[in-house]
């Protein structure tokens, strides 16, 4: 929606999204003329994870050269605890992304503390997605911050105010990331 | 605001979405379906505005009986709509192929979307066969903004003709979302007369001759829509090179493309100079094919590749035409093994594809897998697909590091389902059985998680309905142990109900368990027959699950709520033991909406906490399998905690646990303060003592 306002043309691409019962989701959205909605193998610019493992999934869509944004936020399946299988750490998430030529930048589960909007309003970290949209669009400023605000208010006005905070928090985390990257 | 309704010329829409909006533009009166997805937003879009704009809109009880509707309606003059994914094209087969040989009178427009590639698991079908056994009218979108385009045609197009016409999209293109212009809502200037003339010669299949001459009917229409979809803009696009481009060496090469492998193909035209000597025909009417055009193409090409998902229909044809006409024409596809006729294409397939075409490399092969020469199908590794109900941690099978970890499927928190299997496995095993000893046999919708670790509970799934037959021929083949069939409440009501009665007349020892929530939860917690509700949201007549069953000669029924756990398990014992059929019904809501079921939600107190010392299978978290159950393995022991803020309170980890170590939040409250004033009564005494 914010891509729409800002004048670009958009495809998105959900084929399935199970993660409310355990399952992984993955979207693509192609912002830009494109025919198709689905983003070829190793052309994504940016990946953005809500979950720290599940950006491995994900990894044969990055480029060579592309950012990955990475929540620390673990979701283990039962099938981890159930069959002893392995959860991936933290630097085998790293390596891997590395490895492949991605530059990964780790997203703390929560914002508390780390940004004065999380600490003044007491932001709530289970909005994974709108903070992550703030700091990957705060880091990037890939579409302006108004057409972002609008599209937050239009696409949920019932919880708008609380969103809106979200974002900002987010956004904030995004530009000092910019900063201490740069 | 309704997606539909948004003013302005340009909307947002998914590939289900634009199908509804322009069928909202157009007029449509009756519109019916049965949620499924892919496909399930077309029919969702529609409720919220059905009042508004005068429709009727229904989730029917079946795929079938949602045709007969639409058709009724059709029948009658007006113009409807009926959606569905493209397992309940297989529902409604029987009524689709005897209304395809009656036509309508206003205007019929059946959606149907194959999940090419299985994300939403089921049957990996084409749907398109259909269209050919009931000389049926075929449109294909290649992307939402033609879904749109389309539908419009396709109403226009079975008006005109009376011909109900298939538009038939697949997950690639329902699940798109875009911004696309789309045009008014003149609903005012589509009023008609509404009327049904009695016609036995066209509405029954009575007279041998009259069902012939129906047939006759049928493929006149077809061919009058084929005329019609030719002559409407942009359903099928044709490109030839200028002549003195076409050539590439000394071959004249062109491609046929139907479906989403035309974006792809769109996309590569951008990428590379090599697509101006390639002729490009791109098929938006698959049925009937414009045969008089294609002939023409195929005249000016000397190599032609054929791209289209799964089955090689149009490859067929076109084979079949160049016979016909005596040309020369190789054709490169699925029959020479050059491309797949399972799963999904993407760019990276359809530009290996025309690598092949462009170099002549393809010499004469032999099929060696349905998937595709290996070449193609190793080097694009699938991503995220595999079964939604399975596991797909095999996903990045072309990476050498760590691999994502394996996600099945899991009941929520709290689920009633989950109580249900849970208790089952405890009469089995109070039974004096093993796990792996009594077959459950399992159907389609949320019900069919129990399949999946730690339950373990469904062994089959076939089709809506099926898991009470199957468990029927399972008793007949002879297995004496108890054998059960799982389904829920909208499973029974769509196609479960024919099979309890025939069970019940066979005579058969087994067990239904009908996990009933009063709605069809999976696809998104839309009403059945048993909800009380309507689609809109109006109330409406509850069916009784226990009437039903008793109705059907069942003498041993069983309703109860599956939170009431010992009173659960003691239940399925007695089914179990029952001769003859008996079902018992686990009726209790649904918990997606998170309310909590027990005002007293639950905390594991740490002390009492025996994991890793003493307590080493954790039943807690082994054998309930809750997300919101969490198991630590960063500490040095097991650290096992529930998170509050998706915990509904169910008490089924309280059950589990052996050490009595999950209690009420305020239990543990109580005994943490009453810690702190022992500690400072202690402190008094100790300084009284030391005064």
């Amino acid at each position: 929606m914010a891509a729409e306002e800002a004048g670009e043309e958009v495809r998105v691409l959900s084929r399935v999204s199970l993660a409310r019962l355990g399952g992984s989701g993955m979207c693509h959205i192609r912002i830009g003329p494109s025919a198709s909605a689905a983003i070829p193998v190793g052309e994504a610019d940016i990946l953005l994870a809500l979950e720290m493992s599940e950006v491995l999934r994900a990894i044969p869509m990055a480029r060579h050269g592309a950012v990955a944004f990475v929540n620390t936020y673990r979701r283990l399946p039962i099938a981890t605890g159930v069959a002893g299988l392995h959860y991936p750490t933290r630097s085998e998430v790293e390596e891997a992304l590395t490895s492949r030529g991605i530059t990964c930048i780790f997203v703390p589960e929560s914002l508390a503390g780390l940004v004065e909007d999380a600490i003044e309003h007491d932001i709530d970290d289970a909005r994974i997605n709108i903070i992550m949209l703030g700091i990957f669009c705060g880091y990037t400023r890939l579409l302006p911050r108004p057409s972002l605000e609008k599209a937050v208010t239009e696409r949920l006005p019932h919880f708008a105010v609380e969103n809106l905070r979200t974002f900002a928090a987010g956004w904030s985390y995004g530009e000092r990331l910019t900063h201490s990257t740069s | 605001m309704n997606v539909l309704t948004i003013p302005g010329k340009r909307l947002f829409l998914s590939g289900d979405e634009a199908v509804a909006r322009a069928a909202l533009e157009v007029g449509v009166q009756v519109a019916t379906g049965y949620p499924g997805n892919p496909g399930t937003k077309a029919i969702t879009a529609l409720i919220p505005i059905a009042h508004q704009f005068g429709m009727t809109v229904e989730w029917s009880v079946n795929e079938k009986v949602a045709l007969e509707v639409a058709t009724g309606a059709a029948w009658a003059g007006q113009r409807s709509l009926v959606a569905m994914k493209m397992s309940g094209v297989n529902v409604m087969a029987d009524s689709l192929l005897s209304i395809a040989h009656s036509g309508v009178n206003g205007a019929l427009v059946i959606y149907a979307v194959d999940d090419v590639g299985t994300y939403f698991g089921m049957v990996e079908q084409d749907s398109r066969h259909y269209a050919l056994l009931a000389s049926l009218p075929l449109l294909m979108p290649a992307s939402p903004e033609e879904a749109y385009k389309m539908t419009r045609t396709a109403f226009a197009v079975s008006e005109q003709t009376g011909a109900p016409v298939l538009i038939l999209s697949t997950t690639a293109v329902s699940n798109s979302i875009t911004a696309m212009k789309v045009g008014r809502i003149e609903r005012d200037t589509q009023e008609r007369a509404v009327g049904f003339q009695r016609n036995l010669a066209k509405f029954t299949k009575a007279v041998p001759q009259w069902c012939r001459d129906q047939h006759a009917d049928a493929i006149t229409r077809l061919e009058q829509a084929g005329e019609l979809f030719g002559q409407a803009a942009e359903t099928n696009l044709l490109f030839i090179p200028d002549h003195h481009k076409h050539r590439k060496g000394n071959k004249r090469l062109g491609i046929v493309v139907a479906g989403v492998s035309y974006s792809y193909l769109q996309e590569l035209q951008g990428r590379s100079d090599d697509f101006a000597s390639i002729a490009i025909f791109k098929l938006g009417s698959v049925h009937p094919l414009p045969q008089e055009a294609l002939r023409d193409f195929l005249a000016q090409v000397d190599v032609v590749l054929v791209l289209e998902e799964l089955e090689p229909l149009i490859e067929t044809q076109v084979l079949a035409l160049i016979a016909e006409a005596g040309l020369h024409v190789r054709v490169l596809g699925k029959r020479t093994g050059l491309l797949p006729r399972v799963g999904d294409y993407s760019l990276e397939l359809v530009e290996e594809a025309v690598a092949k075409l462009i170099e002549g490399e393809v010499g004469q092969q032999t099929p060696t897998s349905p998937r595709g020469r290996e070449g193609i199908e190793t080097r694009y590794p699938t991503i995220n697909r595999g079964s939604t109900l399975g596991f797909h941690g095999h996903s990045t099978r072309d990476i050498k590091v760590v691999a994502p970890p394996a996600r099945s499927l899991e009941f929520c928190p709290g689920c009633p389902h989950r109580m249900t299997y849970y208790a089952l496995n405890r009469a089995i095993e109070r039974l004096g059985y093993t796990h792996d000893e009594v077959i459950t046999t399992g159907d389609a919708g949320c019900t069919i998680i129990g399949m999946n670790a730690p339950l373990d509970a469904c062994w089959t799934e076939v089709s809506m309905g099926a898991s009470i037959g199957i468990a029927q021929g399972l008793k007949y083949a002879g297995i004496e142990r108890p054998v059960l069939a799982a389904m829920g409440d909208g499973t029974f009501y769509h196609n479960g109900i024919a099979g309890l009665l025939n069970a019940v007349q066979s005579g058969v020892n087994l067990t239904l368990i009908v996990l009933d929530n009063s709605c069809i939860a999976m696809t998104g917690m839309q009403p059945d027959a048993g909800t009380g509700r309507r689609a809109d949201g109006e109330p409406t007549i509850r069916a009784d699950i226990a009437m039903i069953v008793r109705g059907c000669g069942v003498e041993c029924v069983r309703r109860l709520n599956p939170y009431d756990l010992s009173k659960m398990i003691e239940t399925l014992q007695e089914a179990m033991k029952f001769p003859g059929v008996s079902v018992v019904i686990a009726e209790a809501p649904c918990t997606t909406q998170g309310v909590l079921i027990n005002e007293r939600p639950v905390q594991v107190d740490q002390d009492a906490c025996m994991a890793g010392r003493g307590c080493e299978d954790t039943p807690c978290y082994h054998k309930v399998g809750c997300p919101s159950v969490l198991l630590s393995l960063d500490d040095v022991r097991p650290r096992l905690s529930i998170d509050t803020a998706t915990c509904v309170a169910c008490g089924l980890c309280m059950d589990a646990c052996p050490f009595d170590a999950i209690k009420p939040v305020a239990d543990l409250e109580q005994k943490q303060q009453d810690v702190r004033n022992t500690i400072a009564v202690a402190n008094v005494l100790r300084r009284n003592i030391e005064d």
